[in-house]
């Protein structure tokens, strides 16, 4: 079930929101946690029941490890550390081994036929939904059991930890202090109109820019991707024209995605983390991650990053460090070498920055406050020019694609421009000469109506609040994290509980409903 | 059911109570007012609206059904003039009192559903007048899901008919969603074959390799070069064998007996087609297949007692001018000479003015 369908908007959220409020007041809350339980498995097994038994082993597996793990510090069983250690290692090995026979089996033994000439079998494998997802947060959730950092919880609190439906299938990676604190010592506080009126705005903001936003950039986009992998030569303005689609497809489809989550976890009463923060607002690649996929980004650096030494080792030991982590995580979104080559091109792009932040340091230039909105601009632009042709590859199915992509972007394939741009041209293609059939011959496909769709869309990513900042006004309810990076008063104005605000949404619903009709996938939900 | 504490409502709660209840309110509103300012706004009340204004100035004699081929045509430079059929017929019998229906499809279907407006009014034209497009009855008009024109027959039963919950429905769909582009998506899937002709995957017909030059009827001396794609081009629209059960054929038959039931008159007529260039790009075959569908057609009206005008192969291809080629759309002399066959026959016997 999608976010994003009828079936979950019209019926699964209102059956399962009422249900919950209902039993929170007719019986102990613990049952109205049960039943979101049963929804959240539920919502998980609608694409695939089966899916619903790996998940339930997985959840049981690390239960049992964290146990054993919590058991051995606490009543000092006759575990030792080291087999304490060595238990931890299991834990992490289940988890990681679980996920690479899903999801990177194939493409090893793949890897391995076409360097080796061998014929070794593939398997029919059928990725389990959200694997990536639920394995990260379990490992992070063994790591603290063995640190002794996790609250005291059963195996119920565990459970709805891990499946609540709303972060499940494609995050925010929530890590168990983020929301078991909230399960355990949630206590019934009557039903707040003030988070369901926050958290319902949150979710149709989101369902906007998925619906509205991302769906259309992804027609424009996914045609051009087609061209380039069936070897067909992309002019310049249509290759910019398809990248730039897609960097604001991906962008307004997961963080879409990540506020309706955020939304529907403040419906019922929990708040979850914040996954995206204006990341194309970012003028360093440095920033860029500080402020994209938030979650991710936070779980490599603690569980990966930081385990490797960190900026512990000098500065190549810095660099190496980077560059393992964001190979690692470009590999965590796919078994398959564009994904790996876009983890490599990002780590450079940070051993740059670091590199360059490293010189600046050293040579004290630049320090100079003139021309600061200059150089304010023009790296944000660097950046976001960096990120575009980072995603070339993320897009991309082949090495081949990826880089006829770019050749077009350089303008090695011709700068022609849009069929539709013939009308200002002189006579408007009026005359035989200058006529469409002449164009026609000439320009390429990617017409002004995208460029201005993509343009608008540069706006909104660029200038405008993002959804946080514009519902800044209440961040008491949502996450730390906001607290700390809106400070206001802002120049954009605040959302308010006012009628003018409700009717606006009311629109946006409208228009969202009008889209949804066919549902199309989240990108990261192939994650 | 619910004790006063439930809700637990305090002064700052009561300012979100509202934004919610208005939030819902305003969904409903929002959403029944787009549902039925929808309907308003689309060409078939349009349609609707004028016959009824039309039929207020006076007693029309006739109502004539029109389609794209009564309009002028898209590419302007390429045309002598701009007058429609119907104003060049008002123009050839300016003692009748004309209606003409504006409405762009040829379809039998939505003119079957539009006669009751005209005939249903307390004076009915005297004479109906219904063309016929060859093309309407091609394979593509039959099974593509735009040319069906469901919104346009739900709109239609909306605004002038028996209103059902499901019309609501398919204006929704057809007009807020992307119902029609998937729907449109599993069409260019399927394959076409016709007795004669196998032309392969639909999809394939209607990729850019098929697009034509928009002036390719203003220079015709450039046509050579695309033989293959206009050959494919009339053998996919005209060369379908026409089933007499044809649906479409089944609302002319309805047509007919809805006017003679009402003891007014009625004058079917087919649109001039390119023969000359079908000929040329597909062989003695297309004006063989072509003459025996409107044979077809003209069994069916002769067998009811009406007569048929047959202009089918009566205009030169200088007068075909279309943005997309192989159209029936005509220039301005071509419509004159409809105008005037139509003038002629309707000046006759039996369509006087009573």
């Amino acid at each position: 079930m999608f976010f994003n369908s009828y079936e979950f908007v019209f019926i699964f959220l209102p059956v399962t929101f009422f249900i919950y409020h209902g039993i929170s007041w007719f019986l102990p809350f613990r049952w109205a946690l049960i039943w979101l339980t049963s929804a959240s498995f539920f919502f998980y097994g609608w694409w695939y029941p089966g899916n619903v038994v790996i998940l339930a082993g997985s959840l049981l597996f690390n239960y049992t490890v964290g146990l054993g793990l919590h058991r051995a510090k606490i009543a000092n069983f006759s575990l030792t550390p080291r087999t304490n250690k060595f238990l931890f290692i299991f834990g992490v090995v289940g988890n990681l081994g679980l996920l690479s026979y899903y999801k990177y089996y194939n493409f090893f033994i793949g890897n391995i036929n076409d360097a080796m000439g061998t014929a070794i079998s593939m398997e029919s494998l059928v990725l389990p939904l959200a694997i990536s997802f639920f394995t990260f947060q379990q490992i992070g959730y063994l790591r603290d059991r063995w640190q002794r950092q996790v609250i005291e919880h059963t195996f119920d609190y565990y459970i709805l930890y891990v499946v609540f439906f709303p972060h499940l299938i494609a995050g925010p990676i929530v890590q168990h202090w983020e929301l078991l604190p909230q399960l355990v010592q949630k206590k019934f506080q009557g039903f707040r109109f003030d988070q369901w009126a926050v958290g319902l705005t949150i979710f149709v903001l989101g369902l906007f820019k998925k619906v509205v936003l991302a769906d259309r950039m992804a027609e424009y986009a996914s045609p051009v991707f087609m061209k380039a992998e069936q070897w067909a030569n992309i002019h310049f303005v249509e290759a910019w024209g398809g990248a730039l689609a897609y960097t604001f497809q991906i962008y307004f489809d997961f963080s879409g995605y990540s506020d309706m989550a955020v939304g529907l976890g403040l419906m019922f009463g929990f708040q979850l983390p914040v996954n995206f923060f204006s990341p194309y607002k970012a003028s360093s690649i440095i920033e860029f991650w500080q402020y994209w996929h938030i979650t991710l980004s936070k779980f490599l650096k603690n569980f990966l990053y930081i385990p490797m030494g960190g900026n512990r080792h000098g500065r190549y030991g810095r660099y190496r460090n980077l560059m393992v982590t964001m190979i690692i995580g470009g590999l965590w979104h796919g078994a398959g070498w564009t994904f790996i080559l876009w983890g490599m091109l990002h780590g450079c792009y940070l051993v740059v920055n670091h590199a360059w932040r490293g010189v600046k340091k050293k040579y004290g230039f630049l320090r100079v406050q003139r021309f600061r909105l200059v150089r304010e601009w023009s790296a944000r632009l660097l950046t976001f020019l960096a990120v575009v042709i980072a995603w070339v590859f993320f897009r991309a199915e082949t090495f081949h694609g990826g880089f006829t992509l770019l050749q077009g972007m350089a303008g090695l394939h011709g700068i022609l421009l849009p069929l539709g741009w013939s009308r200002f041209l002189p006579d408007g293609g009026g005359t035989l000469l200058f006529s469409d059939a002449f164009w026609a011959f000439f320009l390429g496909d990617f017409g002004y109506k995208q460029w201005l769709f993509i343009l608008a869309l540069w706006v909104i990513a660029w200038f405008f609040p993002n959804t946080f900042e514009f519902m800044s006004g209440y961040l008491n309810l949502l996450e730390q994290y906001l607290q700390e990076r809106i400070q206001r008063p802002r120049r954009f104005p605040n959302w308010q509980p006012r009628p003018l605000y409700a009717l606006g949404l009311a629109c946006l619903f409208v228009s969202v409903l009008s889209f949804m009709y066919s549902p199309s996938e989240f990108l990261y939900f192939q994650f | 059911m619910f004790p006063n504490s439930f809700f637990m409502v305090t002064m700052s709660d009561a300012s979100f109570r509202s934004y919610i209840g208005i939030f819902f309110v305003g969904l409903t509103l929002i959403g029944g007012v787009g549902l039925y300012i929808t309907p308003m706004m689309s060409e078939i009340p349009r349609v609707g609206r004028a016959l009824i204004k039309a039929y207020g100035k006076g007693t029309p004699d006739i109502l004539l059904f029109g389609d794209s081929v009564m309009r002028a045509t898209r590419i302007k430079r390429c045309d002598t003039g701009s007058s429609t059929i119907d104003t060049l017929l008002a123009k050839e019998l300016p003692n009748l009192n004309w209606v003409a229906s504006p409405y762009s499809a040829s379809s039998m279907v939505v003119f079957n559903d539009l006669l009751p407006i005209a005939m249903n009014r307390p004076n009915p034209p005297e004479w109906i007048i219904v063309p016929v497009n060859m093309r309407s009855f091609s394979e593509e008009w039959g099974t593509r899901p735009a040319y069906r024109l469901d919104l346009d027959r739900a709109l239609i039963r909306i605004k002038f008919g028996k209103v059902r919950l499901h019309d609501y429905f398919l204006v929704w769909k057809y007009q807020f969603t992307k119902a029609l582009d998937m729907e449109m998506e599993a069409w260019r899937n399927q394959t076409v074959a016709y007795p004669d002709f196998n032309l392969g995957p639909r999809r394939k017909l209607h990729d850019k390799s098929m697009d034509l030059p928009k002036n390719l009827d203003c220079l015709p001396h450039l046509k050579e070069q695309y033989r293959d794609v206009l050959r494919t081009k009339f053998i996919y629209h005209y060369l379908y064998r026409l089933d007499p059960e044809n649906p479409l054929l089944q609302s002319l038959r309805e047509i007919i007996h809805s006017v003679q039931q009402s003891n007014k008159n009625i004058l079917i007529y087919v649109t001039p087609i390119n023969m000359q260039d079908g000929e040329r790009f597909v062989g003695h075959k297309f004006r063989e297949i072509v003459q025996g569908n409107v044979g077809v057609i003209q069994t069916l009206v002769e067998n009811m007692g009406v007569p048929l005008l047959n202009m089918v192969d009566k205009l030169p291809p200088e007068h075909f001018i279309d943005q997309y080629a192989v159209c029936e759309h005509l220039d301005e002399t071509g419509r004159r000479f409809v105008a005037a066959q139509l003038a002629k026959v309707l000046r006759s016997e039996p369509f006087k003015k009573p």
